[in-house]
């Protein structure tokens, strides 16, 4: 359930940086049209208000709040080290990540 | 106009209040981090509890060896090892003695043997925890005051330092390294904005937890200055009341024996999927003997240090009425939830961890403010063609807090493995050490060129982490191999993390001895399109 809430707070830090010019760059060829750096950001948001909701359900209001706030920095973290050094794991990452926690929270 | 006049005024007010309490925000940042681990850093500062091995009979076996270790006891405790400490504890009251929390005798036992242990004398991870918030060697009351005034400059810091940020979105993620003063400003922010959740938690649960120390008029009104009556009824803290039983009660000679504790605990096992922290027994021995199981600590936030107990009969092992759990009214439900936050009371590992690498993150969100100072007078200094004493000053403070504390964790650690086991004062010495190795790296950066100074300290410290698990080694049960391949992480983490903390100062001491200052010689004059740097 911890991993589940890391995936999509790094996806979602990872789409809200996509959203930028400057990391679209660096990330893809382009610059990215402003239609879809408008969605990528509206997703990033999304995800991130998302990565609350399974620690909730598990811990309660509480500890799942404060568990979101301590795992948005380590994602958040992971992120930065990431387009700073290697900028292209970060979409498979993104993309493979809230899947793959899932995968491991059900088996 | 008038908003460039704001956030400057901001970036003052940041500048400022950020640089003054800045050193005294690392050092509580620091040892308030490790005070995550404390348990865990106390086990491992007492290597004689290291043979301890808890298997699934050692609550049996520990409440059998109870009545021939304390016989003559009015009331036994035992608390259970758990994952953060490996070791039991007993602690009993003999007939007649007054039961105050913290009085009668106790003792430390091996969970696999129930064999008494002396561990080494030391206040082990509670030393950094109480100095993180009641510094050392002054009035209590005064240090939590200025703590509590640091944590309110820390709270308007965060605040002020994200209005100056004017490029908060835009560079929220950017960090562009070997720039010299461009990286230092890019480490700051993206270690402050991106911890921001926890940063702003952290701050706020820890002025709200020093506001009940500090400001306890609203308690003490209310309650005519009987504060103990308060904690007694919005929690139960106080101290515990005596048994029902007078000295002449006990039947001499006459012992009437204890239920078995296998079947007591079965059914407590069954019902807590966390299982038992402590068993109690009152008036063992007698007929009217209870025996009293608690729940290891509970999941919500909300009824911290409620969990729920399990009352038996102590000769039959019937169940009888367990007490009824305090109701809690909704302000004390509200301050359990800020202060549970804080504490990190209810956390497994996983969580732990993570506060853990936050706290980190808020440590290096003070350190490179600490150093963006510096650097960013550099221009100023190289035009002025010596260095200011005030400048000089803050170089030697930076160097003395931010590679000096670690390294006078690390020489408290050594203290308490090198300091012989039958000293007297041992865990004073400990201390002391602590603050004496402190207060030679602030003096060393006086001597030394700046460079020079940073260097050494962090070589220092980085060897001084990488040697404590090797002198482990030689220990009778703390070889890191052995407690991996055992999978005892409670030792193993512990070691792994002082290993990773010597990588980590090394790395910044390899990173430091190669650095060329060229950026120098290519800076730009300053423009005003740089004005968001005026944030450092």
């Amino acid at each position: 359930m911890i991993w589940i809430c890391l995936a999509l707070s790094f996806s979602g830090f990872s789409a809200l940086s996509l959203s930028t010019e400057r990391h679209h760059a660096q990330v893809f060829e382009d610059k990215g049209s402003p239609l879809k750096r408008q969605l990528l950001r509206l997703l990033g948001w999304l995800l991130l208000a998302g990565a609350v909701i399974p620690g909730v359900i598990q811990l309660g209001p509480s500890v799942g709040i404060a568990l979101w706030a301590a795992v948005l920095s380590v994602a958040a973290g992971g992120l930065v080290i990431l387009l700073t050094y290697r900028p292209r794991l970060i979409v498979p990452l993104a993309v493979a990540g809230p899947s793959m926690a899932l995968a491991v929270w059900m088996f | 106009m008038k908003a460039l006049g704001f956030r400057q005024a901001n970036a003052w007010l940041h500048t400022w209040a950020g640089l003054l309490l800045g050193w005294l925000l690392y050092a509580v940042f620091l040892t308030g981090t490790l005070s995550f681990f404390q348990e865990e850093i106390t086990f491992w500062m007492k290597p004689e509890l290291h043979a301890s091995v808890p298997d699934n009979q050692t609550a049996q076996r520990l409440a059998q060896a109870m009545q021939s270790l304390a016989p003559n006891a009015a009331q036994w405790t035992l608390t259970l090892p758990g994952e953060r400490n490996a070791g039991a504890q007993a602690q009993w009251f003999d007939i007649g003695q007054p039961i105050v929390k913290r009085g009668g005798q106790s003792v430390a036992l091996d969970a696999g043997t129930a064999e008494p242990v002396t561990p080494r004398e030391t206040r082990g991870g509670g030393f950094l925890y109480r100095f993180h918030f009641e510094l050392y060697g002054m009035p209590r009351v005064l240090a939590r005051w200025i703590v509590g005034i640091a944590t309110m400059v820390m709270l308007v810091a965060i605040v002020s330092g994200v209005i100056t940020h004017k490029k908060i979105f835009k560079e929220f993620f950017t960090f562009r390294p070997r720039k010299g003063q461009r990286s230092w400003l890019d480490a700051h922010n993206a270690t402050a904005v991106l911890a921001l959740p926890f940063h702003l938690m952290i701050t706020y649960s820890g002025l709200l937890l020093l506001m009940f120390m500090l400001m306890p008029w609203g308690v003490e009104s209310a309650y005519r200055g009987d504060t103990q009556k308060f904690f007694n009824e919005s929690g139960g803290r106080g101290a515990r009341a005596a048994p029902a039983m007078g000295a002449g009660e006990q039947p001499l000679g006459e012992q009437v024996p204890l239920s078995d504790f296998a079947p007591l605990l079965a059914q407590a096992e069954q019902r807590w999927p966390r299982g038992v922290s402590s068993i109690s027994v009152t008036r063992p021995g007698t007929s009217d003997a209870v025996i009293e199981l608690r729940e290891r600590g509970g999941d919500s936030l909300i009824d911290r240090g409620n969990s729920e107990r399990l009352r038996f009969d102590g000769v039959s092992g019937a169940l009888l009425n367990s007490p009824p759990a305090p109701g809690i009214s909704t302000p004390n439900a509200i301050y359990n939830v800020f202060s549970s936050l804080h504490l990190i009371r209810f956390a497994g590992a996983p969580l732990r961890w993570f506060f853990f690498i936050s706290g980190v993150v808020g440590t290096a969100m003070i350190a490179t403010g600490l150093v963006l100072w510096v650097v960013k007078r550099l221009p100023e200094r190289q035009k002025l063609g010596r260095t200011p004493i005030g400048h000089r000053l803050v170089e030697v403070l930076n160097i003395g807090t931010v590679a000096g504390l670690p390294l006078a964790i690390a020489a408290y650690f050594w203290a308490n493995r090198l300091l012989p086991v039958g000293m007297t004062q041992r865990s004073d010495w400990e201390i002391r050490s602590f603050f004496i190795v402190w207060l030679l790296c602030l003096v060393h950066p006086l001597l030394r060129s700046h460079k020079r100074a940073w260097l050494e300290q962090l070589w220092v410290a980085a060897g001084l982490f990488a040697a404590l698990p090797l002198f482990s080694v030689g220990l009778a049960h703390s070889h890191l191999l052995a407690s991996l391949a055992q999978g005892q992480w409670l030792l193993a983490g512990m070691d792994l993390t002082l290993l990773a903390s010597a990588a980590l100062l090394g790395y910044g001491a390899w990173k430091l001895n190669r650095h060329q200052p060229l950026h120098r010689a290519q800076r730009q004059p300053r423009t005003v399109s740089t004005r968001q740097e005026s944030a450092a």
